[in-house]
């Protein structure tokens, strides 16, 4: 019976929490509203700028930088930072942690970036327990835009702060936060991660798992303290109650083994769970479920379009694709259904068309192609249709 | 339902594989029953994708009645030689397994004792039954998969031809993708399919599967052999317990396979090196055999593995005046690897990995130092073995030093140094910076390092079990 409640109170425990946007306090908050906001701040590239409801609005030429001192107690107190802007037609905008020379020039810098999509206004988190290591002993925060625009604006830069059970809340979500099966997984798993954060990271940083401390080195630190720890007190041991070198030994092995042997089972439970996760996913989403619904891993319903159309295209030396991004797409095409392959090179060579998951790809009123309400086949016919997005064509004449 | 004849289809080449190995055991066997069925898997493979190779460029179709035949001619001959070797009392046979059962192991362990050993078998068991699961029933995901592995299968499928009539820059020349492969891989699934009667992803899937249980099997029984039942368990579970061992088992990538080979070859060369009795002889040609079979399985195994295992065994042969012994593993490697090596010269096909090693330029490359620490120490591929096999070697030092077991870590250490090497001073360097083909080189490595790990950790317990002779490294004496 403990057993069980044990185990329901570990399940329960492991279930990672949803991320709560600006779960933290409010440590300090920069905006732009007043002279004296804009007073506070020093700028490079930018020769004038005015207040507007989404705080400052200048224009950029190829670089424009607002930089000023970190706020007091920032290293030992923010945990995380949200900056608001609009840099629509922008290519970049980064957040640069900096430390300046005796002579003003610039020492030390670590430079956090965002390229910029066609989006508006956004507010981007930035979770400095993915940069802390990199980032101490900086002095100097810089918001830098980068590209060619207008009517760019910097509304805000929020700085948070966790408490300690948020952190530790912060902490078990990451070591419990599994990763899917991906094209990398057969050559690096990341494994769990001590990520002290409780806010939005994970869904803003696609790969912020190469930023996140591994567990490893907590674990290794540990072992390693406790090794030494353990040869005290054998040398305590021997010193005080007379044990023999061979008793010593053998009860320090025995010991050091059997937790690095607990930590070994413990671990490989973790990253066992994460591989029994994604089978079981696995099965939920395709292996059991039902057209058109089911997807698989990242590619969606790719595989049942790929089986849609291997019959069809069976006729065909080589066919033309037209997707959003090729890889893997093209290479699983090309493979599952050589000996009819997807033509690679620039030129056009065949009059028949496989179109996945472009919406922006119709048939014309007089049967060819059109992409931007331009036809760019000649005329032909459908050969068949996998969804509104994804189908197959023929070309009557190239 | 492909499945079905597929399975049958392999018989084919574990039984070649297995009588093979009865022939070089002779008289006196030195593997397990179950023990030679996964070495005999792994080199039966070998030798008919060797066999059916050159009878393909003979002329022999690539069909399922070209195949057959080679197969059953090859089974036959393998029988003939057999029969004949058992009737002038060649072959003896085979050793049964130690009197140690399983009941007995578990009537053995205190309450805690059985706990772990239960939880240790059925985690193990359930991690790799539902990665077979998740093997045959999932498409092929993984891009070496699709790209090369059963693509190029595919290619000599559908175009019942080695496709060596096409230009060396065709994309589909030799099969495409890496022409410069070696052929096992591609040739088992090809017969496979050919005798499923139609093209089947999890026929051609199905037996990476098979290969990860053969390298289980074979892991298993080496530490048994060596110490005990229990060990052997706990050296499965170690394996199986390695995250990107787990994912390279499930899925169609030829390093598992690859892996086992490796075991198979450093395992061999232990117990030759440590074998005192008329056992010896059997070790050594089975030692010749696996290494043979691992030229034909990739390409790092021409580049990286041979070299340094022929140094190490050419060196203790010279030590020990055996140079009859290093003629014989040399001819028995020579005869694969030659004829292999002069129709790879002759047919404009590299030698290297993927990659062909010949043009690159050595320079130093940065980050990749870092990049290979991060991926041993600091993710979840290998949890916390390597920083942990370190501390490990450092404490049992004083033992491998003068110990067979210091032959292998002498080899481990001098084929990840130069694996090393090769990513750092070649434009290799992006695979290891990328973490794509690192990964999978320790994959190579890691049965093996369990091997050595669970032996020495043994040691900091107990002296290790002398197995028909002391393991210390001394000249045996002529027999």
């Amino acid at each position: 019976m403990k057993l069980i409640l044990a185990i329901t109170a570990l399940t329960f425990l492991a279930t990672p929490l949803p991320a709560q946007a600006d779960s933290g306090r409010l440590y300090e908050k920069w905006e732009f509203r007043t002279e004296e906001d804009i007073n506070a701040w020093n700028y490079a590239g930018l020769d004038e700028g005015g207040l507007s409801a989404d705080g400052l609005k200048f224009d950029v030429d190829e670089k424009a930088v607002l930089y000023r001192s970190l706020p007091e107690g920032f290293h030992s107190e923010v945990d995380a930072m949200r900056v608001r802007y609009d840099a629509q037609d922008l290519e970049e905008v980064s957040l640069l942690f900096i430390t300046l020379n005796d002579d003003g020039s610039i020492g030390r810098h670590y430079r956090i970036g965002h390229i910029v999509e066609d989006e508006g206004t956004v507010s981007k988190y930035v979770p400095l327990a993915l940069h802390r290591w990199n980032i101490r002993g900086m002095e100097m925060l810089a918001v830098s835009f980068k590209g060619e625009s207008k009517d760019v604006s910097l509304d805000s830069v929020r700085f948070l702060h966790y408490t300690f059970p948020e952190k530790m809340m912060g902490l078990w979500r990451s070591f419990w936060t599994m990763e899917t099966f991906e094209p990398f997984t057969v050559n690096i798993m990341h494994g769990p991660t001590v990520v002290t954060d409780i806010g939005p990271y994970r869904e803003e940083n696609a790969h912020w798992q190469i930023l996140a401390r591994s567990l490893n080195a907590y674990l290794l630190v540990g072992l390693s303290i406790f090794g030494v720890c353990l040869l005290f007190w054998g040398a305590h041991m021997r010193t005080h109650r007379g044990w023999s070198w061979q008793t010593t030994r053998k009860r320090m092995i025995f010991l050091f083994t059997g937790v690095i042997a607990s930590v070994w089972v413990l671990y490989d439970m973790r990253m066992g769970a994460e591989f029994i996760r994604n089978v079981a996913r696995d099965h939920i989403q395709y292996i059991s479920a039902e057209k058109p619904d089911r997807t698989f891993r990242d590619l969606g319903n790719f595989y049942d379009f790929v089986n849609f159309a291997k019959p069809l295209l069976s006729d065909y030396a080589q066919y033309e694709l037209f997707l959003d991004t090729k890889w893997p797409y093209e290479s699983i095409l090309r493979y599952e259904t050589y000996p009819s392959r997807p033509n690679q090179k620039e030129e056009i060579v065949s009059d028949v068309w496989v179109i996945y998951d472009r919406s922006d790809v119709t048939i014309g009123e007089d049967g060819s192609l059109i992409l931007n309400q331009e036809p760019f086949t000649a005329p032909g016919e459908l050969i068949g249709r996998f969804d509104e997005k994804s189908f197959i064509y023929r070309a009557i004449h190239l | 339902m492909a499945l079905i004849p597929s399975i049958i289809a392999l018989a084919f080449p574990c039984i070649q594989g297995v009588l093979l190995l009865k022939i070089l055991e002779g008289k006196h066997p030195v593997l397990f029953r179950l023990e030679r069925i996964c070495w005999g898997f792994l080199a039966g493979g070998a030798v008919s994708s060797y066999v059916l190779f050159w009878m393909f460029m003979l002329g022999v179709p690539i069909s399922f009645v070209g195949c057959f035949a080679v197969q059953v001619i090859l089974l036959l001959i393998l029988i003939l030689i057999y029969g004949i070797q058992r009737r002038k009392g060649l072959i003896a046979s085979s050793p049964r397994t130690t009197p140690e059962t399983f009941r007995g192991l578990i009537n053995s362990l205190p309450r805690w004792g059985k706990f772990v050993i239960a939880w240790i078998l059925v985690w193990t068991v359930v991690k790799v039954a539902l990665g077979g699961y998740d093997l045959l029933a999932t498409p092929t995901y993984y891009n070496d998969t699709y790209a090369n592995w059963n693509m190029r299968t595919k290619v000599f499928y559908e175009n019942q031809s080695l496709m060596l009539d096409r230009e060396v820059t065709d994309e589909f020349y030799f099969g495409g993708r890496v022409p410069s492969y070696p052929l096992t891989v591609y040739f088992t699934k090809l017969w496979m399919v050919l005798s499923a009667g139609e093209w089947s992803e999890i026929s051609v899937n199905s037996v990476h599967f098979v290969w990860f249980l053969v390298l289980i099997g074979a892991l298993f029984y080496a530490i048994r052999r060596e110490q005990n039942l229990l060990m052997g368990i706990v050296g499965v579970f170690i394996l199986v317990s390695f995250p990107l061992v787990l994912i390279h088992g499930i899925n169609a990538y030829a390093d598992v396979l690859m892996a086992a080979h490796l075991l198979c070859v450093m395992y061999a060369f232990y117990r030759w090196v440590i074998e005192k009795g008329a056992g010896r002889r059997s070790w050594l040609l089975l030692f010749g055999a696996m290494t043979a079979s691992i030229i034909f399985v990739k390409n790092e195994a021409l580049l990286i593995f041979l070299p340094p295992l022929a140094f190490i065994f050419f060196a203790l042969c010279e030590r020990w005046r055996m140079r009859k012994e290093f003629a014989t593993w040399a001819g028995m490697v020579a005869a694969v690897a030659v004829p292999w090596m002069l129709f790879k010269l002759t047919h404009s096909l590299t030698f290297g990995n993927a990659s062909k090693v010949s043009g690159f330029e050595l320079s130093p490359h940065d980050g990749v130092a870092h990049a290979i620490g991060n991926d041993l120490m600091y993710t979840g591929s290998y949890l916390l073995f390597f920083p942990l096999f370190v501390l490990l070697l450092a404490m049992t030092f004083r033992f491998w030093r003068r110990n067979a077991l210091g032959l292998l870590i002498l080899y481990l250490f001098i084929v990840f140094i130069g694996e090393f090497c090769i990513y750092w001073l070649t434009p290799l360097a992006t695979e290891a910076i990328r973490h794509t083909g690192f990964g999978r080189g320790m994959v190579h490595l890691l049965p093996a390092a369990v091997f050595v790990s669970v032996m020495l950790m043994c040691r900091l317990f107990v002296d290790v079990k002398p197995a028909a002779g002391s393991s210390k490294l001394q000249a045996p004496k002529k027999i």
